[in-house]
């Protein structure tokens, strides 16, 4: 019967659109917190590693808001390059050149002298490189999920002082 | 004729709440689990930021003097710091602080040449009560004095 029909192709229809809600829900949900797992694991290994070239490094040779250039311990230069075009954080020393970060959406290098203010955490500004004791970076990175930005976000920021530098 | 009808006949209405008890669970534990892994994420990450936290107040610590350090107006003994403080509008959870600079809980002659610094951070995920610390020793004269 027509009627009968009717139903059925109803209530198929619900339950198919059902389905396809959870399937895209799951699959996004999935997705979301492998780019949380991922963003997590890069932003660890991108901390890590200018940590590291930075305490060991010998001074800060140049500084911009998209760059960093050290004098690491055996004379050679890293430069830390962020490119907002490719969201992209890059290391380079010595030829080899390492990407740290993709999907950066916001990348800023901050120096420090050695003089903390009297009551709070922070340092006074280095108006040049050599007065540079301490880095302040910070970072935003994001994914996307099926071509749209999805709010995976994960924060870093960092104060780190260099070792070596005197001043 | 009976037969044909039997044929005919579709899930009886035991079948059709059992099945739909059987999916409705399944979906249920789906989005339990979604749920559940998005907490544990959130608890993860959390947590991460508190260890940035900790690592750039001990930072600090390395450029003060032990004046400075044993003094009282340098360093404050509070603190607070947002999940994201960069962010425009939502900087999200708010961690609070403090640093307590302390006797060296050593019992060698030169125990009153360092001192014990304890920083803690706490923080609620949800309604969950979290908190984290970091202990560090500074020597007034440097570790080489006593390694070397």
């Amino acid at each position: 019967m027509l009627i009968e029909a009717m139903m059925s192709i109803g209530l198929t229809g619900l339950i198919m659109i059902a389905l396809v809600s959870i399937s895209v829900f799951s699959g996004r949900s999935f997705v979301a917190m492998a780019n949380y797992v991922e963003l997590d694991d890069n932003n660890r290994i991108a901390i890590d590693t200018m940590t590291r070239d930075l305490r060991e490094c010998n001074r800060v040779l140049s500084s911009s808001t998209t760059s960093l250039q050290l004098e690491d311990f055996d004379g050679f230069t890293i430069t830390f390059t962020f490119s907002p075009t490719l969201k992209t954080l890059t290391r380079t020393k010595a030829g080899s050149t390492t990407t740290l970060l993709t999907g950066c959406q916001s990348l800023a290098f901050t120096l420090g002298q050695r003089n903390t203010i009297a009551g709070t955490f922070d340092q006074f500004p280095a108006a040049t490189v050599a007065e540079a004791k301490v880095v302040d970076v910070s970072w935003r990175c994001v994914r996307t999920i099926l071509g749209v930005t999805a709010n995976t976000e994960a924060v870093q920021t960092a104060k780190i002082v260099i070792r070596k530098q005197g001043t | 004729m009976r037969v044909a009808r039997k044929k005919l006949a579709a899930f009886s209405l035991v079948e059709v709440t059992v099945g739909l008890g059987i999916v409705g669970t399944c979906v249920a534990a789906l989005f339990s689990g979604f749920t559940t892994g998005f907490f544990t994420l959130r608890m993860a990450r959390e947590n991460l930021r508190a260890t940035q936290i900790l690592l750039q107040k001990t930072e600090t610590l390395r450029l003060l003097s032990w004046d400075q350090l044993t003094g009282t107006n340098a360093l404050p003994t509070v603190f607070a710091e947002r999940y994201d403080p960069n962010a425009a509008t939502d900087k999200g959870i708010t961690y609070n602080g403090t640093i307590a600079v302390t006797t060296c809980p050593i019992s060698s002659s030169y125990s009153n040449e360092m001192k014990m610094v304890v920083i803690a951070v706490n923080w609620k995920t949800g309604s969950m009560d979290r908190n984290r610390s970091y202990t560090t020793y500074v020597s007034r004269y440097g570790l080489q004095n006593y390694i070397y």
